[in-house]
């Protein structure tokens, strides 16, 4: 039904385990509660292919809440939350979405190589050696790949788990749910790390994001959510 | 297909880990050989006496040490957020922590089984007891691990959470305990090991079937 947004793939996929990364987000009456206590209530959206969500709200208003449930980490105390491909076909969290939250989600005692194509194979995704060393040289960090994730520097930590979004056949195949991710990065990679957001924009996936920071990214079509 | 890509993923992460954490393995062995090279010193040095406390020691001296490594199943994957891939992976969290586990018992199952009959010795057992207990501690971990996976997702985020986890796990080891140690004395009085070893062979199944059932349902409650 939300076709006419999706960016046309049809000559370059061909493939038939190719996923369409046309997916549609899709929120109605979504409440959710920590400790007893309602965070937010009565949250609708719908979000097209090719389009920046980001979540604005204050310290507590239920920002990281709503992307662990948009995930499917947490349950939502009422209302759904839906994923839809392309071709109207309803898609689990898991399938549609890769969540970047506050920790790194890497082992320390493993390689960055070893860390990413374990996340690969949990997310479905692609973690064959080439595309993990395509996906950290995206970030400018290819010479880490080899290194134990404990060994490196906070900054590296970052990137080289961020590299876990790019982590895909094609762009665009998944929705990025991004939490924070500018903290913590120096200004060079914030751009980086932007730009990389615009890519993936227009390749049309959707990217849900919630960020303090005022970093520019190139958007097409950007919605706001106030909780 | 990418069920078993998944799967495997999580096993040879497991694998990776102990063959770079040496203290994953070290650290229960140690424990191990504390127990049972104590008890030789506080019972005194008469071999029938040891004998027949050594089953016992030994076996229990295994339980406690596998124990050890409960915390290591998803504690430390919350801590550092990778656990959150597996629960976001769209591939049914309970055979994905059956993987898990099924590692977690194959590097900890050998090692406490290769360091079982070498126990025995302090207590003079015969080679054939020895045997019979290795047999029944190699069956005897996968079933803790497997009723301790359950207390250790409860507790992922608990403070305090190792001995919670002992309080809640133990009791449910108590009839591998009980067969377990069991068979080994059949064999040492010289009758037959078979009835103890199948309901122990029972019990692991039955754990089997559906402990990581429970485990998964657990893991979600506790980090929602």
């Amino acid at each position: 039904m939300h076709r006419r947004h999706c960016v046309d793939l049809g000559g370059i996929q061909g493939a038939r385990s190719f996923v369409n990364p046309c997916t549609n987000l899709r929120l109605e009456a979504l409440a959710a509660e920590r400790g007893g206590k309602t965070v937010f209530a009565d949250v609708n959206v719908n979000v097209a292919s090719g389009t920046l969500l980001r979540v604005l709200g204050p310290n507590g208003a239920g920002k990281t809440t709503l992307l662990r449930i948009l995930a499917g980490l947490g349950a939502a105390s009422a209302g759904t939350v839906q994923w839809h491909a392309a071709d109207s076909m309803e898609l689990r969290p898991g399938e549609a979405a890769v969540f970047a939250g506050h920790a790194n989600a890497m082992n320390d005692a493993l390689t960055v190589a070893e860390n990413l194509s374990y996340a690969a194979a949990l997310a479905g995704l692609d973690g064959t050696t080439p595309v993990v060393r395509r996906a950290l040289t995206q970030l400018g960090v290819e010479k880490l790949i080899n290194r134990r994730f404990g060994s490196l520097s906070q900054g590296q930590r970052k990137r080289a788990s961020l590299a876990r979004l790019l982590l895909r056949a094609h762009p665009g195949e998944r929705a990025w749910l991004l939490d924070e991710p500018f903290v913590a990065l120096d200004t060079d990679t914030q751009s980086q790390l932007a730009s990389l957001i615009g890519e993936e924009l227009a390749a049309g996936a959707i990217v849900v994001l919630t960020s303090h920071q005022t970093v520019a990214i190139n958007a097409s079509r950007i919605q706001e959510l106030a909780l | 297909m990418s069920l078993r890509a998944a799967t495997t993923a999580v096993f040879r992460r497991e694998m990776q880990l102990f063959a770079r954490r040496k203290s994953d393995w070290a650290n229960p062995i140690v424990f191990f050989l504390i127990v049972c090279s104590l008890f030789p010193f506080a019972v005194g040095s008469e071999s029938e006496k040891l004998k027949l406390i050594g089953i016992g020691v030994i076996f229990v001296g295994a339980l406690l040490s596998a124990m050890l490594s409960l915390p290591r199943l998803f504690e430390e994957d919350a801590r550092d957020g990778s656990l959150e891939l597996m629960l976001a992976s769209s591939e049914p969290l309970a055979v994905l922590i059956l993987a898990r586990i099924a590692a977690l018992s194959l590097g900890l199952g050998v090692a406490l089984t290769v360091a079982t009959p070498v126990f025995a010795l302090f207590y003079a057992l015969p080679f054939d007891v020895a045997g019979m207990l290795a047999v029944s501690v190699a069956m005897a971990v996968p079933t803790l691990l497997l009723i301790g996976a359950i207390a250790a997702a409860l507790l992922v985020s608990a403070r305090g959470g190792a001995i919670l986890t002992a309080v809640l796990v133990l009791p449910l080891t108590i009839p591998t305990l009980i067969f377990g140690a069991g068979a080994a004395l059949k064999v040492l009085y010289g009758e037959s090991p078979v009835a103890e070893l199948a309901l122990q062979g029972a019990f692991l199944l039955l754990a089997l079937a559906l402990c990581p059932l429970a485990a998964a349902a657990a893991l979600k409650i506790s980090t929602d």
